[in-house]
């Protein structure tokens, strides 16, 4: 937790009783339009690895922007990436964790995939408009969320325990805790831009 | 017999002196073609269609063709969308009401601005004696300032304008002008929605050639064998009358500008052709053209690979990440005829001292040519070749009404042919900021005075261009005269737009 954060957290425990429960809450960042795009997530489980989904997560890109803006993963999963637009796309990152893609450029109706192996942040951009730009965020757990504009999110069925959880945002500063789950779990966080 | 002699024209005497490349940068100012305002119409980067501003890859190309329009663009990919003038339903009422137009939020306005710092060099010889003219580090702040508009105006309709502002030094003083270089209507797919047909009214930049686009190049010099060429001369002499296209558009060659209707379209989407008909010669003592006929032109072009001319394979094309890459020719064919017919040019020849007044006419000249653009990876060739023939009619002084044609002279009248032809290549140095280009022209135009081949030159420019940001850049550019090496120019230069 960077020194310029300020936060304050807010533990209800609701049901004692109960085996998993969803983590809920909202991130407020200050200094931002919105509060949309921050990914909250449970980090490493030391002991426990989580399969990747067997289907590939789609990211598209429409009207020159992707979408999602930010799409958080497990490790492991396959992104598709689709161009919905009239004219083509290309996808690259040049984060190292994600192998520094460059998927080539292709036109409408047609995607292309990379799967995500590694843990990692992936900045998406696309060499033929500069302006696009998306995260792929590649998580070591399934127990994550990304944000709504008004700072929302729901982790759903975290099992009771004790875990780290963490925030990520491409303008906030990363924010970690340790958190104990035992069923119905809130949790609030104020994060003042970078 | 209504008669003209026009008014000298500044881009004309810049071609009269051959190497004064300087001067045919600043004076002869070609549209700033960047416009922001599509950046943030689409809230899209410059890069989306320009190489490097303002020279477009065939992306910016097909926008530009279609009227300033995405290739098959949908609602949402107009992130500031217009503001209707009229519900779309009301095109079913229509003739009962007028059709919905629309007009852009904010009025879609750009500036664009040059700086140069210029050291130059160009001799003169005047009775066998060599005088050379030098010029250091004059910083020329700005040498180009432009307000641009341009954009939709509902369905089927466009328009693009602008207004320039231009400084000169004029015996001693510092000369301003602000003119309207271009303003067009356009009148985009308007029969059955088809890129077959379009129409453009206005002063504008005519669809004459394909191979290249002089308004939108890379260098800061002008391809001046294609603009700045005038049989209208002769060796040695000054031109003490005559404008040229446009009141400017640089000598009788090709109009770099024009007043007129320019028809164009796209076949079979790779066939581009156009036809139009521009003033010519102009402008006269009261009127915007110097005499009542009309310059014609038509042209034909076909392009092979990469992204179709009407940008209908966008969705298609896989293309490549790297947008200026294409690997495509095209070729084309273009012919232009002039009708000077009573326009009148003054020249002034220094015989032994004694100063002798004959006036030129050109009644009826043609420039047959063609260009050619491939694009290959990193590397983008071009060029075109232009033969003119040229009817010079010679007249001499008036000995009744001095200042006035008199005499019709038969010996030295006569069809004159000139030939010029440049080849550029463009090319992306490793990284896509950093653009060079390597251009030779020639020009040989043998207006007989003694039989010399007057404007018979070669040239050589090289440039290097650095995009400090997307719609920042720099400029370092040399210019050399390949038969006198004392003629050359030398350019650093910064740009901006916004």
């Amino acid at each position: 937790m960077r020194k310029s954060a300020t936060f304050t957290l807010i533990l209800v425990l609701a049901v004692p009783v109960a085996l998993a429960g969803n983590i809920q809450g909202k991130v407020i960042s200050s200094g931002l339009r919105h509060n949309a795009d921050a990914v909250v997530y449970v980090d490493e489980i030391p002991g426990k690895t989580f399969p990747p989904p067997a289907e590939a997560v789609v990211m598209d890109q429409v009207d020159m922007s992707f979408v999602p803006h930010v799409l958080p993963v497990i490790a492991g999963t396959k992104v598709e990436f689709l161009n919905s637009d009239s004219f083509m796309h290309n996808v690259f990152t040049p984060d190292k964790c994600a192998g520094k893609f460059n998927l080539g450029s292709w036109p409408q109706g047609q995607k292309r995939d990379f799967t995500f192996e590694k843990t990692c942040v992936a900045v998406l951009l696309c060499n033929v408009h500069p302006e696009m730009e998306a995260f792929v965020v590649a998580l070591p757990t399934p127990y994550f969320a990304v944000t709504d504009r008004d700072g929302g999110f729901t982790i759903a069925d975290v099992p009771d325990g004790d875990y780290t959880i963490r925030v990520w945002h491409p303008k906030l500063p990363e924010w970690s805790q340790s958190l104990s789950v035992s069923g119905p779990t809130s949790l609030e966080v104020t994060l003042k831009a970078k | 017999m209504s008669r003209t002699i026009g008014s000298l024209s500044r881009c004309s005497m810049a071609g009269a002196a051959l190497f004064s490349l300087a001067a045919l940068a600043i004076l002869c100012a070609t549209p700033a073609n960047a416009i922001p305002a599509f950046a943030r119409k689409y809230e899209t980067s410059c890069q989306t269609c320009h190489v490097a501003y303002p020279k477009l890859n065939t992306f910016g190309q097909a926008f530009r063709l279609l009227g300033y329009r995405m290739p098959g663009e949908t609602e949402g990919q107009v992130k500031r969308p217009d503001v209707a003038l009229g519900a779309a339903s009301y095109k079913r009422v229509w003739p009962d009401a007028v059709w919905p137009g629309a007009i852009p939020q904010n009025l879609p306005l750009s500036l664009v601005a040059n700086f140069q710092v210029q050291n130059s060099s160009q001799i003169e010889i005047e009775d066998g004696e060599v005088h050379r003219d030098t010029v250091n580090n004059d910083m020329i702040f700005p040498s180009e300032v432009a307000l641009v508009v341009a954009g939709t105006a509902g369905e089927h309709v466009s328009y693009f304008g602008e207004i320039g502002f231009e400084q000169s030094v004029e015996a001693g003083m510092i000369e301003q002008e602000v003119g309207v270089e271009h303003i067009d209507i356009r009148f985009i797919r308007p029969i059955r929605n088809s890129m077959a047909f379009n129409v453009k009214i206005g002063s504008f930049q005519p669809e004459l050639v394909s191979g290249f686009d002089h308004a939108r190049r890379l260098t800061v010099a002008n391809y001046d064998s294609m603009f700045g060429v005038s049989p209208i001369q002769s060796g040695g002499t000054e031109i003490v009358g005559g404008g040229g296209h446009h009141g400017g558009g640089g000598g009788i060659s090709l109009p770099a500008v024009g007043r007129g209707i320019d028809l164009y379209g796209v076949v079979s989407h790779r066939f581009t052709w156009a036809a139009g008909i521009l003033n010519g010669i102009g402008p006269g003592d009261a009127t915007f053209d110097a005499n009542s006929g009309k310059d014609t032109y038509v042209k034909g072009a076909y392009k092979w690979g990469g992204l179709a001319p009407d940008g209908s394979n966008a969705a298609v094309y896989a293309g490549s990440p790297k947008n200026w890459r294409e690997k495509s020719v095209q070729v084309g064919v273009f012919y232009y005829r002039g009708d000077g017919k009573d326009i009148f040019f003054r020249e002034e020849h220094d015989e032994l001292g004694v100063i002798e007044v004959i006036f030129v006419e050109d009644p009826d000249y043609t420039r047959t040519g063609l260009d050619f653009n491939w694009y290959f990876k990193d590397l983008n060739i071009f060029g075109a070749y232009v033969s003119g023939d040229d009817d010079l009619r010679i007249y001499a002084d008036s000995v009744t009404e001095p200042g006035e044609p008199g005499v019709f002279d038969p010996d030295e009248s006569g069809t004159y042919t000139y030939k010029s032809w440049f080849v550029e290549a463009d090319m992306v140095l490793g990284m896509p900021w950093l653009h060079g280009a390597v251009r030779y022209e020639t020009v040989d135009l043998p207006r007989a005075e003694d039989g010399l081949k007057v404007q018979a030159y070669e040239r050589a420019t090289l440039s290097m261009t650095a995009l400090v940001r997307a719609n920042v850049k720099g400029v370092m550019e040399y210019t050399e005269d390949l038969n006198e090496s004392r003629n050359y120019q030398f350019w650093l230069g910064a740009g901006i737009a916004f």
